[in-house]
Order: structure tokens, then sequence, then C-alpha cells
């Protein structure tokens, strides 16, 4: 979209039809003229104009109306009056119809630049805004959570339900199952959209800070305190708070948060004016909060206001099916970012990805695929391009802590298995010498 | 060449000057002759000035086919419709402008006259407006002869020199022509 201004003079008289334009070309601007309404309304049907000045007292169809008709094409339009003969009654009623401003003819050049050079702005403004507003909705629509399985489906449309209402929401889901997606998802699918989601990670909150980190202080409120700050809640005000690990919140914390979530009024540290903030709360934890409840750890009011509307997210390996769905986009993102041409994996990597218990989940699986499009050769993934950890990693999934030396041991039988038992392509996967590999094969009595 | 016409102005030797000032700046030989254009044509008697616009087109329609850009400076008192007053006026990409020292005056101002200023402005307002011509738009660089201006007071803050991009773009299009 060009930067370039465009104006619609419409006057029945062509002197001021032509001075106006030749005045204004200058300024870079694009002029057109309309010498009455019908050819104003055909002229802003073909093209569009940031600016129209309108003269008030046209033949056939008056400014007050012109303008009305006007609007209905654009809403948008900066509309600006002209008058011979300014009454309190036209500029009233010209401005309710939502004229932009009007001028009362003659009018000092400095003044009608300042005018035109404002309504230009503004409606840069408004347009900046509408894109980005339009930005905001692409940005994170609930189509942009991949996952086609039975269970994802029902995330999604719970995430478009709630999303709808102001209910106050707990996602579960152990770590790297997407909790924060799901909260921006929830927030930018609501019509809170166009205000901010400010996250609070309470892992890193003490409760030392906590007070003015989520409440703000006054200035002096404490040593350091030179100004006077806001706080998370306050930063809040229209949009929505997330609260990522809320199960890690001190008891101090607990209290102050129920306080705040009943009331949505604080003060400030060192303050006395109480401030009211409209937020949504949603929160997350990959604990579990229920069993925190019982063994007295976590506030059970606390549970109960956090937790109306609960979505639990399911662990990778319950959702399998996913993993060439979510494979296939990781690869599709990545290699556009690095500019590198993927196309996918090949087929026994994708099965290989299939098997793999994934205890980090989809974040683990999004740092391995990204790991190998840094690592591999276009246009197909193969095993060897992904981290070699999570290969051995099956058989401590049971819980079981190996020793360092099984761990070893596994370790170069799998260098050994990849090479097909060559002991030198083994010993440069392991980024050791021969002599090693043999001795390690000697002392562990390995097969290749 | 470039040819500088006088309507209603009566400074001959400010005619003079500004004649040799725009042919070191422009390079090109400048002309000078007086209108016999009859003032009254462009006259609204409501508002005692004259129309800018009006005396463009006549300039349009009595061009010599040698003068490349017309110039007319006027001590008259110029307006378009819309608008209580205007410096000068030109035709963007055309060969004709118009400039006015009426309210470059100091004495429009109630001041002390000041020949050397009015002089001054006289300059800055007539290569503004040659540069329109030329195919200059405003410039938004406030030292730029190619800033707008709206007032005495701007005119007196922007120099008379165009600015590197004003003047790449007279390069540009004194070659295209």
């Amino acid at each position: 979209m060009t930067d370039q201004v465009s104006m619609l003079i419409v006057d029945d008289e062509p002197s001021v039809r032509e001075s106006l334009k030749h005045w204004f070309l200058p300024e870079g601007y694009r002029v057109e003229t309309a010498a009455e309404a019908m050819e104003a309304l055909d002229k802003l049907r073909d093209s569009s104009f940031d600016i129209v000045l309108l003269d008030i007292k046209m033949p056939g169809m008056d400014g007050i109306e012109l303008q009305r008709r006007l609007r209905e094409i654009d809403s948008q339009l900066a509309i600006i009056i002209m008058t011979a003969y300014a009454t309190v009654d036209t500029a009233v009623q010209a401005l309710k119809q939502g004229a932009y401003d009007y001028i009362t003819k003659p009018v000092d050049p400095d003044d009608l630049s300042r005018l035109i050079r404002n309504a230009a702005v503004q409606r840069r403004l408004l347009r900046e805004n509408l894109s980005l507003k339009e930005e905001i909705r692409s940005l994170i629509s609930v189509d942009q959570i991949v996952g086609e399985s039975r269970q994802m489906q029902d995330i999604l449309k719970l995430i478009q339900t709630v999303a709808q209402t102001d209910v106050t929401v707990m996602i579960q889901g152990a770590s790297g199952t997407g909790k924060e997606l799901v909260a921006r998802a929830i927030h930018f699918n609501s019509r809170r959209k166009f205000f901010p989601l400010i996250t609070i990670n309470c892992g890193a909150l003490t409760d030392t800070l906590v007070e003015s980190e989520l409440f703000g202080h006054e200035r002096g409120a404490f040593t350091g305190a030179q100004y006077r700050r806001k706080g998370r809640f306050e930063l809040a005000h229209k949009g929505a708070i997330f609260f990522d690990e809320i199960g890690n919140i001190g008891r101090k914390t607990q209290m102050d948060l129920l306080r705040v979530i009943e009331t949505k009024r604080f003060t400030r540290v060192g303050g006395n004016q109480v401030v009211e903030a409209d937020f949504r709360i949603v929160s997350a934890t990959n604990r579990n909060l229920e069993d925190a409840v019982k063994d007295g750890t976590f506030r059970e009011d606390l549970y109960y206001r956090l937790n109306v509307f609960n979505i639990q997210l399911p662990s990778l390996k319950e959702r399998a099916s996913d993993i060439p769905l979510l494979v296939n986009h990781f690869v599709g993102k990545f290699a556009t970012a690095m500019n590198k041409p993927f196309t996918g994996v090949d087929p026994p990597t994708m099965e290989w990805l299939k098997q793999q218990p994934w205890p980090g989940n989809v974040r683990e699986l999004q740092n391995a695929i990204e790991r190998a499009v840094v690592v591999g050769k276009p246009p197909l993934i193969t095993v060897k391009d992904l981290p070699c950890p999570i290969d051995w990693r099956a058989p401590s999934d049971t819980g079981e802590v190996l020793s360092l030396a099984e761990i070893e041991k596994r370790h170069i039988q799998l260098a050994l298995n990849k090479t097909g038992g060559n002991v030198s392509l083994a010993a440069q996967l392991l980024e050791v010498d021969r002599a090693t590999v043999y001795n390690k094969i000697k002392k562990y009595c390995l097969g290749y | 060449m470039m040819l500088l016409v006088t309507i209603e102005f009566a400074g001959e030797h400010e005619i003079e000057r500004l004649r040799d000032q725009l042919e070191a700046r422009f390079l090109t030989k400048v002309n000078v002759s007086r209108s016999d254009f009859d003032c009254r044509d462009f006259l609204d008697l409501h508002r005692n000035q004259y129309s800018s616009s009006a005396i463009i087109e006549r300039l349009e329609q009595h061009l010599p086919a040698a003068a490349s850009k017309v110039l007319a400076v006027t001590g008259l008192d110029l307006y378009i419709p819309v608008l209580t007053f205007v410096f000068g006026e030109a035709r963007l990409n055309g060969r004709c402008a118009v400039v006015s020292s009426y309210r470059l005056d100091n004495k429009f101002y109630g001041l002390p006259d000041d020949p050397a200023l009015l002089q001054e402005r006289l300059l800055k307002e007539a290569i503004h407006e040659l540069g329109h011509t030329y195919g200059l738009f405003h410039c938004h660089n406030p030292e730029c002869v190619m800033k707008s201006s709206t007032y005495v007071e701007e005119i007196d803050f922007k120099s008379s020199l165009f600015c590197d991009k004003c003047r790449d773009e007279l390069v540009k299009s004194n070659k295209t022509n």
C-alpha cells in the first residue's frame, strides 16, 4: 500500500476545485476533483481516498447528505467540510455526522495545511491500526495449534468455547505440551484480544518481589523505588493475565492472589489509592494441584477460584497420531526460517519419530526438528540428523536410573549399529579415536 | 531561456537583481519583460485581491515559444478562492508560475522597511515556485528552499538553496526536459 495521501475535492465552483488541486499537488498528494455529488460518489466507489474536502452547499445534494453517503462507502474517510458562512448549526451537524473538521472559506493557508496533515496522519494511524488488528487475528488463530487427533480436536473446541467468555481457565499438562500456546489462543480469540496478555512466570516470583511486581509501587515506597511503577495486574487492564507454572507460587503470594481475584481491587505498594483493574485470569501448571491441595502446599480456596474451567492437555505420546503432522509443520517452519529447501523427513525416520516416547513432548520434538534442519542436508531429514540422546532415552523412560557405564555401553553399541559395525565410522560419530572404541568394545563385550 | 514577467511590480532594481540571481542559480539566460495584462481581469472586488490561478492561466495563453519557464513577479496581493492569500502559485511540471512581493514586504506587517530582506524572500519564493515547474514537491528538510512556507517567518527560516535530494531531482528533471 502506497504512503501517498489521496484527496478528493468536491465543489461545484471550478475555480475552487482547480486552485485547491494546484495548491495540493506540490505536496505530493494524489488529488482528484468532483463537481457534483454523484461524481464524488462514483469516484469514491472507483478509487480509495484518504481525505475529502467537501463544500457544504452543492446543487442537488447538500454537503451533509453527501457526507453521509460517502461514509456509507468508506466509514474511515476523513471528511473536511468547507463552508462560506459557518453557522453553529451546520458545524455541529457536520461534526455529528462524523466529519473530521470544518473550515470557513477563506481559510489561512497555514491552518489548512495543518488540518490536512493531521487528517492524513489520523487516516494513516487508522489504517495501521486496522492492519495491526488483522495481524493480531492471524498471529494466533486456533488453526495454528497443530493436531488432528481426537484429543486435540476436543481441545480446540474447548478453546473456542471458553474464549468467548470471561471465565477463569486453568490449563494442565506436562512440560512442553503447549500450555502457553493454548493460553495465547484463548486470549487472542476473545473479545479482550486487542488489550494486553500479561504473562507471569510464577517460578521466577519470590515472595519478597511479588507484591511490587504484581501490584506496582508508589515513588519512595522502598529504597530504590524512584518512580511510580504499574504492576502486572494494572498492565493487564481490559486484557488478560497468564500465570505460568501457578503451582510454584509461595503461600504468601497465594493469599495476595486470592484477594485480588475476588475483588479485582488492590493498592500499589506504599500507596493508599485503591486501583481497580478488569482482567481475565488464565493459569497453567504441570503439577497435580489436587495433590498439592491435599498435602497443604496449595490453598484449596485459590485452587477452586483458578480452576473454574479446566483444560487438560495430552502428552505427545497420548496423541502420537499427530506426530507426522507436527513434524511436517516444524520442518516447514524451520526450513523457511533458515532458508533451507527441506521438504520433510524420510519414511523410516518418520516411523522412528512416531515410536519415540518424547517425555519433553511437543517442545522436545520441535527442538529435535530444529536441530535436524540446522545440521541436515536437504531435501529430507534422516535419523542421523536428529539429536542422539533421544535414541537411547527409552530404557530410562521406565523411571530406571542408569549408571554412566551402562549409558556409555549402550551409546557405543548404538554407534556401532548405525555404522554397520564399522569401528572407524563409529569412532568418528563418537568423536573419539579408534583405539578408544576398540578398548570400550573389549571392556563392555560389545558385538559388532 | 527563462522569462521574468512583471505585473504591477514597481521595483526595477529588485527585478534586475532577481534576474541575475536566477541566472546564477538555474544556469540559464533570464530575460525580463513587462506584461500588458489588464489586472482588473484578475481582481476579486469583494476581497480586493488578485487570483493567482487566473494570472497563471493568462500566462499559459501567452507563452513565448523560446521561454522554457515563465515567472510572473507582481506587487499585487494574490489569493486562491479557499485561502486567505498565497505568496505564489505554480503549475507542477508546467512552465508558468507567479510570485507576489505584497506579503513578503515588512511594511505589510507594520515593520520597518528592509529591502535586503524583501529581496531575499522574493528570491526564495521565486526559486520555490520555479522548482515546482521542474516537478519538485514540497520538501521536509526545514532548510531546503522547497519547504512549504505559509507565513513569512517560515520563508526566513529556510535557505534559498535546494537540499541534496531536491537538487538531484532538479538535475534529473533538467536532463529529461
